[in-house]
């Protein structure tokens, strides 16, 4: 045994029991793909009954900014599919009482739990990543035969450079992402080492009660700006792209707003980051704690 | 003889219910120890302490650690079967061998192929696929792959059908008990163990009423079939347990020589069982 085979091995295992990390980015990648072979099928159609007239060159956007705007419906399945994962994983071997089988092997909990959050911090986004690359290539053979058949110069502005800066961009920002969601996934874990049974009600209940005590004694909502607000600053850089992709080249200031390697790396230097991360690790600590101590339904 | 297992003392209380009671006992290395009581006499509570899966008070030397300190590094030399519903249902069969093999420094994958080509368990098999008994089987073949000093059982065939059970512990005897390997088997079907065992304990409401080697036990207990006319002078020896059988009185005694009641009928080693009875209700008299 070595320990970097221990480790290997914890993680895989996490994939071998929680399938719906790889299968949902899968089923993702297949829809899109569909719609975009019934898009560019419809293209064709229209061009070849001449609905599509002249210089209507329409060009997919900057290479940049639709590489990682094709990664956004993955990367919202990839939040949620992290979120269930994380709320079940301390939650279901308690449930089945396999945790005395896991415990009964030289595994140490902070380990056990450490695996399941480098599964959804870093496994499950590097999957996310590896399924966008492929959905983008084989989309990008789907566009371009049809930019070829109808003579549109689809892909026009589609330099390799550009499209590598993009994954680049998109795989730091996956990273970035996990550190910022770091006190959610926290939270998660946390619920899931405590509940009973129902840890989705732990999750959303006990902040949702905070929510409301403060509103009704203080009559201010200071814990739901801060438990939102921080989703939404990072959700919000994320649809800046989404509308830069939709509107295209002319509508909005794109370097004010769209996201790029300098804007996700920006996150990386806000003290609400590191706050963020260092509640996320408390609620890590707390979730060892009770599996150490209160590991029994 | 090296002592694998030392408690001193050792208490525990679940809110105000106390489930082991300062019990004190030694497990010695190369023994097949039972653990036998009613349900809530506080096996599994000692088996969880030695496991370091629960705090409690007073000593406990477990192979040179405390075992409420460093579970891990305690789990490399202590195998444990809890129950045998305790194999999570989406494990295939091959991933629980990788990972065991994986985290394990002292699993030998060989050894776990070994005992798995004698079942009918197939290697991409999920765990929910199986019966109950195959469940059971390959956790055994999981478990007897492991080197370890000292294996915890308990309640290991719950549930099983009869030959599975049999099978169970013929293949724990064969295949893997030796003179280095120490177990400690808690059970309700003390007539399945009573074979195997080298010593034997009794708890009952967190107390030990029993703790001897089946040696010991067979010279201290005996039991007695006595026919009514002698069965006065059988009671003036003060037998801790009577019953009656085919008419005859059956006399359960403790500490009285095979010399004395050689007189009084036939003269039997107890059962496990039969002298389980008799100390539990003794002891709650």
């Amino acid at each position: 045994m070595n320990t970097m085979k221990a480790y290997t091995t914890m993680a895989r295992r996490e994939l071998w029991e929680h399938r719906s990390l790889w299968i949902v980015q899968l089923v993702v990648a297949g829809i899109l793909l569909l719609a975009t072979l019934w898009g560019m099928g419809a293209l064709i159609w229209s061009h070849a009954h001449g609905f599509l007239q002249g210089n209507s060159a329409v060009s997919m956007g900057d290479a940049q900014a639709s590489v990682i705007a094709g990664a956004v419906v993955f990367n919202f399945a990839l939040v949620l599919t992290a979120c269930f994962y994380l709320m079940d994983c301390l939650y279901s071997d308690r449930k089945d009482r396999s945790v005395m089988f896991w415990r009964s092997m030289p595994v140490s909990d902070t380990a056990m739990v450490l695996s399941k959050l480098f599964t959804a911090m870093v496994t499950a986004p590097a999957i996310a990543f590896v399924v966008v690359v492929g959905f983008e290539i084989a989309a990008g053979l789907i566009v371009g035969a049809a930019g070829a058949v109808t003579g549109i110069g689809l892909l026009s502005n589609y330099h390799a450079a550009a499209v590598l800066l993009g994954w680049f961009t998109l795989a730091v920002a996956f990273l970035v992402q996990s550190l910022w969601l770091l006190p959610y996934y926290g939270w998660f874990l946390l619920c899931s080492a405590w509940a009973r049974k129902l840890p989705l009600a732990w999750t959303v209940m006990v902040p949702l009660a905070m929510m409301l005590a403060e509103l009704v004694v203080f009559h201010t909502h200071y814990i739901s700006k801060m438990i939102l607000g921080h989703l939404a600053r990072w959700f919000g850089m994320l649809h800046s792209n989404q509308a830069e992709f939709v509107v295209g080249q002319s509508g909005i200031d794109q370097h004010g707003q769209l996201m790029t390697l300098s804007s996700v790396l920006s996150y990386l230097v806000r003290p609400e980051m590191w706050i963020g991360v260092i509640i996320g690790v408390v609620f890590t600590i707390g979730a060892v704690w009770l599996r150490r101590n209160r590991s029994e339904i | 003889m090296s002592m694998l297992v030392q408690a001193r003392g050792l208490s525990k209380n679940y809110k105000g219910l106390r489930a082991l009671d300062k019990v004190d006992f030694d497990i010695e290395e190369g023994r097949i120890v039972g653990l036998i009581g009613p349900n809530g006499a506080g096996k599994t509570t000692a088996l969880k302490a030695i496991l370091g899966l629960i705090s409690f008070d007073g000593e406990l030397d477990v192979l040179g650690h405390d075992p409420r300190m460093g579970r891990s590094r305690l789990m490399q030399d202590v195998c444990f079967i809890a129950d045998v519903a305790v194999l999570p249902r989406w494990l295939r069969v091959k991933h629980a061998i990788e990972y065991v093999d994986a985290v394990h420094p002292r699993f030998s994958r060989e050894r776990a192929l070994r005992f798995l080509e004698r079942t009918k368990i197939s290697q991409n098999s999920r765990v929910g696929q199986l019966s109950k008994g195959m469940v059971t089987q390959l956790h055994l073949a999981l478990i007897m792959a492991i080197d370890a000093r000292l294996l915890i059982l308990d309640e290991p065939t719950l549930g099983l059908d009869i030959l599975y059970r049999k099978e169970f512990y013929s293949n724990l005897l064969n295949d893997y008990f030796d003179d280095k390997r120490t177990i400690l088997v808690t059970t309700h079907q003390v007539e399945e163990v009573e074979k195997l065992l080298t010593d034997l304990m009794f708890i009952n409401n967190g107390r030990l009423v029993l703790n001897e080697s089946m040696d010991a036990v067979a010279e201290t207990y005996t039991e007695v079939l006595v026919a009514p006319d002698k069965a006065a002078a059988a009671q003036e020896l003060k037998p801790i347990h009577e019953r009656e059988i085919f008419g005859k009185k059956l006399y359960l005694f403790e500490g009285v020589s095979r010399e004395q009641l050689a007189g009084l009928g036939e003269l039997h080693t107890p059962s496990v069982a039969d002298l389980f009875v008799a100390k539990m209700t003794g002891a709650a008299q």
